[in-house]
């Protein structure tokens, strides 16, 4: 059947004889190392590897790392252990994590929050806020518009959400425990799969608006929680707890940053330290599966006040998907 | 064609087309072959295959071997058909795993192939849009640089190194976990 027909060995090129994107089929079946590896090849391979368009093809999600925001330096994306780690070295070397190409100096401009790869930034010294929506990424940014003095102070006004009595729960006839007719005050809010959430004080309900449907429901949260110990993590389902694990140092306050790719980060300081000193902040990852709590070791700048997941890579800038 | 009874169908299946390749090398296929290609199925839903389709980019030795392809596996679709009309989970899935395990061993010696051979059926493949064929030929590539490092995939692949020393020591800099 194998067909060995003789062929006169080409002269040597500098590229295979496929156009980018069959090159990009190919590519997208090897995994990170193998691409790299593939890109110090030669400068064609190279080029279709570092391009944006290819690094998005890459599957999401991914947890890439976290930012940290020390407030008078430049973020910088520190990269897990696990399997996305070769990943978000990638990314970390193919990305500007020291946004120079933002407009002032980039010490100018704090994180305020990050989603799907893009960071949201404020500019330090600018009022009313100057914000900007930036992808590091693709070394672009857009600036958000200004938000009319009178939008902003409603939209500091707390909201209040009624809730019909019947409302979205799946299946049930009753109302949710607790229910009446009072305006509800909505919880912080998440955002997660192109949805924002808000949870109600003291009910397991959450409001949920679908960014791309532009409609809202409210559902009952899924009993599965993460829940502190005393001196532990554990997930419990039903409020049943089921597992704990303890903490790795019980000297130390712990803080969950976020959640992504089945992982938590948690954020530890000192339980106790001088208060003339700046506490140095230590970095855990919890894999909810298995519960095991493993250390991050990453040199980070002292003094520093947020922690964000970049989770993502991000998608072009350009679309108009806000 | 989409509401056609069985007889139809038959009639369908048995209708023949003819391809013809760069070199003018004349294809006789039936229908049922030829449409693994989404091209050649657009076109003979367009109703433009009278007189041959002529595929300007295709050699006749690429051809034979597509043609090749997409005999075994338009035998292997019709088999798939027939199984899930009569259906019994079991036997649908012993009779699938046969024919599946064939289908691989066909595969296999289909790749049997020289480099450039490779690359002309990707690229027969991509215009001829069959997608099962592009997927294998591109896994083929892909598994071949698989745990090889720069140089050995230059070797295989007949390429130069085109990098300036300074840009292949920064790329090694930059994703030196690869290597490690």
């Amino acid at each position: 059947m194998a067909e060995q027909a003789p062929r006169i060995s080409a002269a040597p090129a500098t590229r295979l004889p496929l156009p980018n994107e069959l090159q990009e089929e190919i590519f997208d079946l090897l995994d990170a190392a193998d691409v790299a590896k593939a890109a110090a090849a030669c400068t064609s391979f190279r080029k279709i590897i570092v391009a944006p368009s290819f690094l998005r093809r890459l599957p999401p999600p991914r947890l890439l790392g976290f930012l940290e925001d020390e407030g008078h330096s430049t973020p910088c994306l520190h990269s897990f252990h696990h399997n996305s780690a070769p990943v978000a070295r990638f990314v970390a070397g193919a990305a500007d994590f020291a946004l120079s190409f933002l407009p002032d100096h980039p010490n100018l401009w704090r994180i305020r929050d990050a989603s799907d790869g893009r960071i949201l930034l404020s500019h330090a010294s600018r009022r009313p806020w100057d914000l900007v929506v930036c992808d590091p990424l693709h070394r672009s940014y857009v600036r958000v518009p200004q938000i009319p003095d009178h939008v902003a102070a409603g939209a500091r006004r707390p909201l209040l959400v009624r809730l019909p009595r019947s409302g979205g729960r799946r299946g049930g006839t009753t109302a949710p425990g607790g229910l009446d007719d009072a305006p509800r005050r909505l919880s912080y809010r998440y955002y997660a799969h192109g949805c924002f959430y808000w949870t109600f004080w003291g009910l397991d309900t959450a409001l949920m608006l679908d960014m791309r449907e532009m409609n809202f429901s409210i559902f009952q949260l899924p009993r599965v929680i993460v829940t502190w110990q005393d001196n532990g993590v554990g997930a419990a389902a039903d409020w049943n707890l089921t597992r704990t694990t303890p903490l790795p140092d019980d000297s130390l306050k712990y803080k969950i940053v976020g959640a992504a790719d089945g992982y938590l980060l948690l954020q530890a300081f000192p339980k106790h330290f001088a208060s003339q000193q700046t506490p140095q902040a230590r970095y855990f990852t919890l894999k909810l599966e298995t519960l095991l709590i493993e250390e991050l070791f990453v040199s980070l700048n002292k003094g520093v006040r947020n922690t964000y997941l970049y989770v993502n890579f991000p998608p072009p800038l350009a679309l108009p998907s806000i | 064609m989409a509401s056609a009874g069985s007889g139809d169908e038959k009639a369908a299946a048995a209708a023949m087309i003819t391809l013809i390749s760069s070199d003018n090398e004349k294809f006789e296929v039936t229908e049922a072959t030829a449409t693994l290609s989404q091209t050649i199925r657009h076109m003979i839903e367009d109703g433009c295959t009278d007189g041959g389709v002529p595929l300007p980019n295709v050699t006749s030795k690429i051809l034979a071997r597509v043609i090749e392809y997409c005999k075994k596996h338009a035998t292997a679709a019709a088999g798939e058909e027939g199984s899930s009309s009569s259906f019994s989970d079991a036997a649908f899935l012993e009779v699938d795993r046969a024919f599946l395990e064939e289908l691989e061993e066909f595969d296999d010696a289909f790749l049997e192939v020289d480099r450039a051979t490779l690359f002309d059926l990707i690229l027969a493949a991509n215009y001829l849009d069959i997608k099962g064929l592009l997927n294998l030929t591109c896994q083929k590539v892909a598994d071949s640089v698989k745990g090889k490092t720069p140089e050995q995939i230059r070797e295989m692949y007949n390429i130069v190194n085109d990098l300036t020393p300074e840009e292949e020591a920064e790329i090694r800099r930059e994703t030196q976990w690869a290597f490690e």
